[in-house]
């Protein structure tokens, strides 16, 4: 059964005021269910970025609403909208971001704690670093790890609080063809066999293969499904 | 729980001994400094607390041995003991210059026909004189580390340091008031920096100040303890020209007379090291959180709430402070004991002291932590998908 998990509604953000105001987004609506990859592509500053970001409760749309499984994220407050990112959202990042002083284990399991502080997060990160392939690097710092194993790290640490939707910028940018082919089949198996929603913003025309639906952004608006 | 401060923190080495040895130096500057205040309230209470007696006389309107003259005539001994029932014992307590060496360095040798007081230029120290009653013992050197605590005539007791510093031992002379003392015993606990106590008996320390019986306190020991209070008011109302306090309040009188002296020098020092020891880990721990504020953003982003994000923070510079105080009181106890074996300085520690110093190595965590954490709030959490 498919349900909402996404809807974004009538979303309008202005950055700046008077001659430097910008419309990042200009009245922009999606759904995205649950099991659904949706890749949205676009040229540089067509506002793919401020979407994610308010789709991520990072940003608050200037007008329109958001909504995560029924509950509108742009009317919560501060710390409610902390607790949802931690535990409905999984985001996945271009420079993939992890904390540098911190072994691969160490990067998921922190964030596990955030959320539950108990000694599961130990083992339940350990499962998910096995299933993605680095039972052998998971004490290793990111340093020491290739490009691929860090976006597995990354894509680990999206999971490991079990959310509604993985939100991912440019997943497979600073990766080669095979490794950044991986990493699409990881996504794919999040949405088709997990059954998570995972919006994608990239320029990247390979994740077209994976993707349910793909909508290009320009001038912060949607201007065609390809 | 995966500890990110102290990951953060042992990470960078280099910093984290930066950050550890300002704290440490910081410690150590404030334990000392603290140390030598206590040795200079210790030293001058135990002395007076060692007294076998429950009321010290003074003249009136003084307050202490240390700023103000008090000089009592002999008959008020007899007085006293009428008014209280009591048994009265003189102190005379004055501070002047001993002659330790003779002009070529040599000890003084005291021989039949000896010119005393002729060799201007002869090596002086300066002491602090106390005639006592040698009969009681009362008002006698509190600690004896060698020969006897009762000087017989001619004889004078001096302080271990005053022995050190001037080369002399039992056995060896010094001259005051153009009277050749033989040292008959060494004390401890009577240095106090700018002068030494030294003792001997209460009619040989009056002629030689040329007193005429007169004394500078009275000792008071009463038969009843209870009734200190009515005794007080007795004494002062029935004899003229006295102050009378209980040992304590006398104790602590000479001991703030002292210590009034030092104490905003002590207190500016302590408030600089504590400010330098703040402004290094706090300098440290801004470096730290400056470099990985992405890693911070990205953690904001994620849903790690400002609080988790503060006691990040702390925490590393709370293990900096801690590690810091360790290491600044080993430091400092190294410290005086060179500096009471080199250079002859008391330094007391107690448990106050420490805790002291404990608390502030604390306060400078969160004096530290907060420039860092005002950045870490004001972080937009956006900047993770700005490359």
């Amino acid at each position: 059964m498919k349900n909402i998990i996404l809807d974004i509604h009538k979303v309008v953000k202005v950055f700046g005021q008077g001659h430097a105001e910008v419309k990042a987004l200009n009245g922009v609506d999606l759904e995205i269910v649950n099991g659904e990859i949706v890749l949205i592509m676009g040229p540089s500053g067509s506002g793919k970025t401020t979407l994610l970001s308010i789709a991520g409760g990072i940003l608050k749309p200037t007008e329109g609403n958001v909504f995560l499984k029924n509950e509108e994220i742009n009317e919560m407050s501060e710390e409610q909208l902390t607790r949802t990112r931690l535990s409905k959202i999984g985001f996945i990042f271009q420079q993939f971001l992890l904390l540098s002083s911190l072994t691969a284990k160490e990067n998921v399991q922190i964030v596990s704690e955030f959320l539950r502080d108990n000694i599961d997060s130990m083992q339940k990160s350990e499962e998910i670093l096995k299933r993605l392939g680095l039972e052998s690097r998971m004490n290793d710092v990111p340093a020491n790890l290739s490009g691929g194993e860090k976006q597995r790290v990354a894509i680990a640490r999206a999971l490991v609080n079990d959310p509604e939707i993985i939100l991912a910028d440019e997943p497979t940018a600073n990766l080669d063809s095979k490794v950044g082919h991986e990493v699409m089949e990881i996504l794919k198996e999040i949405a088709k066999i997990k059954g998570k929603s995972v919006l994608i913003v990239s320029h990247d025309d390979r994740i077209k293969d994976i993707a349910d639906r793909v909508l290009w952004l320009e001038d912060g608006k949607f201007k065609k499904t390809l | 729980m995966v500890s990110i401060a102290r990951k953060n923190l042992f990470a960078e080495k280099t910093r984290f001994f930066v950050s550890v040895g300002g704290v440490a130096f910081s410690i150590l500057l404030i334990v000392f400094l603290l140390g030598v205040y206590n040795a200079f309230e210790r030293l001058m209470i135990d002395y007076v607390e060692s007294f076998d007696a429950d009321l010290v006389i003074a003249q009136e309107g003084v307050t202490d041995m240390s700023h103000t003259f008090s000089l009592l005539d002999s008959n008020k001994i007899n007085q006293a003991e009428t008014v209280s029932g009591g048994k009265a014992y003189g102190l005379v307590n004055r501070t002047t210059n001993a002659r330790v060496r003779e002009e070529d360095g040599s000890k003084i040798i005291n021989y039949p026909g000896r010119k005393k007081g002729e060799n201007k230029k002869a090596k002086k120290a300066t002491i602090t004189l106390m005639g006592f009653d040698t009969q009681s013992g009362i008002g006698g050197p509190p600690v004896m580390l060698s020969g006897n605590s009762i000087p017989g005539k001619n004889e004078i007791i001096v302080d271990r340091v005053f022995s050190k510093l001037n080369g002399l031992a039992i056995g060896d002379s010094v001259e005051l008031f153009d009277k050749v003392f033989t040292i008959s015993g060494i004390t401890d606990k009577n240095n106090m920096m700018l002068y030494t106590r030294a003792f001997v008996d209460i009619k040989e320390s009056q002629e030689i100040l040329k007193q005429n019986g007169r004394v500078n306190f009275i000792l008071l020991s009463l038969p009843d303890p209870s009734t200190i209070d009515e005794v007080i008011q007795k004494l002062e109302s029935n004899i003229s020209g006295i102050t009378v306090y209980k040992k304590s309040t006398f104790a602590r009188s000479n001991a703030n007379a002292l210590l009034d002296t030092f104490l905003p020098i002590i207190f500016v020092i302590t408030i600089i090291g504590f400010l330098t020891g703040s402004v290094v880990v706090g300098l440290t721990i801004y470096t730290a959180t400056m470099e990985k504020i992405k890693e911070y953003g990205v953690l904001k982003a994620i849903g790690a709430t400002n609080k988790k994000l503060f006691f990040i923070v702390f925490e590393q510079s709370l293990w900096s402070s801690i590690i810091g105080y360790f290491i600044g009181i080993i430091l400092a106890w190294i410290v005086s004991r060179l500096v009471i074996d080199v250079i002859n300085m008391v330094v007391i520690f107690n448990m106050s002291i420490f805790l002291l110093a404990f608390i502030a190595s604390i306060i400078m965590s969160f004096v530290a932590t907060y420039i860092p954490m005002v950045k870490i709030a004001k972080t937009d959490p956006a900047m993770v998908f700005r490359s």
